[in-house]
């Protein structure tokens, strides 16, 4: 049992944040009005070398494990969530794909490339018609001859609209298969980037593959094994909006504790008022909780341990607080709060997408209580 | 980073979960009717060596570190021990002998730990009184020192073991003027000259174990039994004993809710209504989903200190953020219990229906939860005036 970061990993936690605090906070407010991919954010973090994070060092990357990444992820949200998004989208959800999945040609064109920084991942799962109920999904890959033709609509896609690669699960006639597909690969076609209330520069579009052909290079994890692969992808997806999600809770908090110490009423700080102090307590205690819970189900992930109910619940927790934790803000901060100026408000709006993302919260409850039940 | 509990803390927890099932459990149903201690119980467990867990092995303790101890703890109460029978654990074995382990001196120590450890004398702590509860400074009960004894004189309230323990901790004002420096810790045989039990009161929960008033009239306690330095009492007591009152003491809450969880498991599975069993109803799901995320929530934080306090790390916001996150989330956990055991769960022959009841006290005892949230709110909050020192 051993409850701290490395050593190493608490360098990083520092520096990153010290890195984050001057150069991504200030531009969070403009990311979220811009609704625009954040590209210098993207730049910068890049030198730091956090796309490389978890990328093995024979591809040119960190080689570092999940706990790590997770780390940087969280204090990047801590900061800006949309930057943390699409960061942990390309480097998690798409990366670990090609990483695990991906063939040895495969892995040695794409990953240096992402751990540069120099190409972005994206993960295509969900449809108009599929979200939670992945195994509905109806894009279609059809084999002739040596090649697959791809046919279907990917819905709210993360990084579309600047996604080098994009990794995607299609049905194979009664199987699943996963494919990584280049972006350029003719019949791809992103759609308008959707407006949304929150995370708005994590921008999200829709794909539509129209006849797109793909050879047996592009699978991930062999012909008819999607179901599984994605299952595992899905881990990680999780986890990295447990990091995200744990990060708009801290995020949250430090607005709040701010404000509470420095905003006076009836002559006093807020925070000398004990139910605005509870109130902020209350947020650093389930900021914490879940933040265990997070490190626990990654290590599990890590160790091969059996975890997809331990990444659920962490993931729930994380998702709740960020919720819960952004609306005690809001309280806190009352009418200042509201404001455009504030963070408040952002926060409060970026936090709901992680109740959604990676798996509702309800379908990772059945996930939670089948596991328990054992149905 | 690291979340493993090694083989033998694995095969210590299942065997102390089979003794409780099997030996401890059967027993609870009688006495937590009767309201009574169960002296049976209390035997095995001290037989089995669960109140030896702590100590040091020269004074007949195992040595079993904080984490290990919790995990026995947890074990214990998932296997069906009543919560009244490990809060009267808690009084001895955390609040009464942790306090003589750490501070006690030489003599005290052989004198009083081995029949601690095994069980065989039972104690209990003194510090709440009737106007004294989370204010904890603000004890009444004087102890003034009269050549080789002290005379103690007020009442403590509330008192776990109060009737049938054989020795004390008692916290006593020594010195008014001295407000927190002024307050000493004694321990008090139950068979000193002016000491008395009050009446014995009748409690929501944990009604295996038995609370009284501890009075106090002309009581002549030993100056060798004075803990620790005069005037030092409150300060050295409760930094000793609040992290582990808030990890060890905690463990059982732990294993109640697990218990709860448990229960209503097998429950949702085996209870059919409209053709299924209301395991499949995703309602009940949700439900059993919830328990589990608080449940595990609850194992981090509890876990977390218990390795802190193994590993010499000051642990009082995460003792404190421990015993909060817990009782809070532990009250839900046992609604949902009886709410998915519907009608049965109101009865009193199903767990859940106790563990309903003995939750409760997690949010009051050893510090309520507005307190728990001031401590840690004080640690974490600037509360002065800009300019103000």
């Amino acid at each position: 049992m051993d409850f701290k970061l490395t050593a190493e990993q608490e360098k990083l936690r520092k520096s990153l944040s010290e890195f984050c605090a001057a150069e991504i906070g200030p531009r969070a407010a403009e990311v979220d009005e811009k609704a625009e991919f954040p590209a210098e954010n993207w730049k910068k973090l890049a030198e730091q070398g956090v796309m490389a994070l978890t990328v093995p060092e024979q591809y040119g990357g960190a080689g570092k494990d999940l706990a790590t990444a997770l780390t940087a992820i969280s204090v990047i949200a801590e900061h800006c969530a949309s930057t943390a998004e699409v960061v942990a989208t390309s480097m998690l959800c798409a990366g670990k794909a090609i990483e695990i999945y991906g063939s040895e040609q495969l892995k040695g064109r794409i990953l240096p490339e992402l751990a540069k920084g120099c190409e972005i991942g994206a993960l295509a799962v969900s449809e108009p018609g599929a979200g939670s109920d992945v195994s509905a999904i109806k894009t279609t890959a059809e084999k002739c001859g040596e090649e697959y033709i791809l046919k279907g609509e990917k819905s709210y896609i993360t990084n579309a609209t600047v996604a080098d690669g994009i990794v995607t699960l299609t049905k194979t006639g009664d199987s699943f298969t996963v494919f990584a597909a280049p972006k350029f690969a003719a019949g791809i076609c992103v759609g308008a980037p959707a407006r949304t209330l929150g995370m708005r520069g994590a921008v999200a579009a829709n794909i539509s593959f129209n006849d797109v052909n793909l050879g047996d290079n592009n699978i991930l994890g062999g012909y008819g094994n999607g179901l599984a692969v994605i299952a595992d992808i899905f881990d990680y997806v999780r986890l990295n909006v447990c990091a995200v999600a744990n990060g708009i809770s801290v995020a949250a908090y430090n607005v709040a504790k701010n404000h509470a110490e420095t905003r006076e009423s009836f002559g006093k700080p807020l925070a000398a008022h004990q139910i605005v102090a509870f109130r902020v307590t209350d947020m650093h205690v389930d900021a914490d909780v879940s933040r265990m819970l997070m490190y626990n189900a990654a290590w599990k992930k890590q160790n091969g341990e059996k975890c997809a109910p331990f990444v659920a619940l962490a993931k729930v927790s994380a998702s709740d607080t960020a919720i819960k934790n952004s609306d005690r803000c809001m309280k806190v901060l009352a009418s200042a709060g509201l404001s455009a100026d504030s963070p408040a408000q952002r926060i409060y709006r970026d936090a709901r997408l992680m109740e959604i993302a990676g798996g509702t919260n309800d379908i990772l409850r059945q996930i939670i209580a089948r596991d328990q039940l054992e149905l | 980073m690291e979340f493993s509990i090694n083989e033998e803390q694995q095969a210590f927890m299942k065997s102390v979960f089979n003794f409780s099932k099997n030996e401890i459990y059967p027993l609870m149903e009688e006495f937590e009717k009767k309201g009574e201690f169960c002296w049976e119980a209390w035997k095995k467990m001290g037989e089995f060596g669960m109140m030896a867990l702590p100590f040091p092995e020269e004074y007949g303790g195992a040595n079993a570190g904080v984490l290990t101890t919790c995990l026995g703890m947890e074990a214990l109460t998932r296997g069906g021990a009543s919560g009244g029978l490990t809060l009267s654990w808690g009084a001895h074995t955390i609040l009464c002998g942790v306090p003589i382990w750490l501070i006690g001196n030489e003599e005290q120590k052989k004198k009083y730990l081995p029949g601690i450890a095994s069980g065989e004398k039972l104690g209990g702590f003194g510090l709440t009184e009737p106007n004294a509860g989370s204010d904890a400074a603000s004890v009444q009960t004087t102890a003034v020192k009269k050549g080789d004894k002290y005379i103690l004189n007020g009442t403590k309230m509330f008192i776990t073991n109060g009737p049938i323990a054989s020795q004390f901790v008692v916290i006593a004002v020594t010195d008014k003027k001295a407000g927190h420096f002024g307050i000493s810790a004694f321990i008090v045989d139950a068979d000193a000259p002016g000491f008395s039990i009050g009446k014995e009161l009748d409690k929501m929960g944990n009604r295996t174990s038995t609370t009284s008033e501890l009075i106090f009239e002309d009581c002549e306690v030993p100056a060798a039994n004075l803990l620790g330095p005069e005037g030092m009492g409150f300060v050295v007591v409760g930094k000793t004993i609040l992290e582990y009152e808030r990890s060890c003491l905690l463990a059982a809450g732990l294993g109640g809710m697990e218990n709860t969880l448990d229960e209503s498991i097998k429950y949702a599975k085996e209870r059919v209504q409209f053709n299924r069993p209301i395991a499949q109803f995703q309602a009940i799901q949700e439900k059993i989903a919830n328990m589990k995320i608080a449940v595990e929530g609850a194992r981090m934080a509890l876990y977390r200190v218990a390795w802190m306090k193994d590993n010499n790390i000051p642990a009082m916001l995460e003792a404190c953020l421990a015993k909060l996150f817990m009782s809070e989330v532990g009250l839900k956990v046992a609604d949902d219990g009886v709410q998915i055991h519907g009608g049965y769960g109101y009865m009193r022959e199903y767990p859940v229906e106790r563990n309903y009841r003995d939750v409760k006290l997690g949010t009051i005892g050893a510090g309520t939860s507005e307190v728990q949230r001031q401590v840690i709110g004080k640690m974490l909050l600037k509360t002065k005036k800009k300019g103000a020192k």
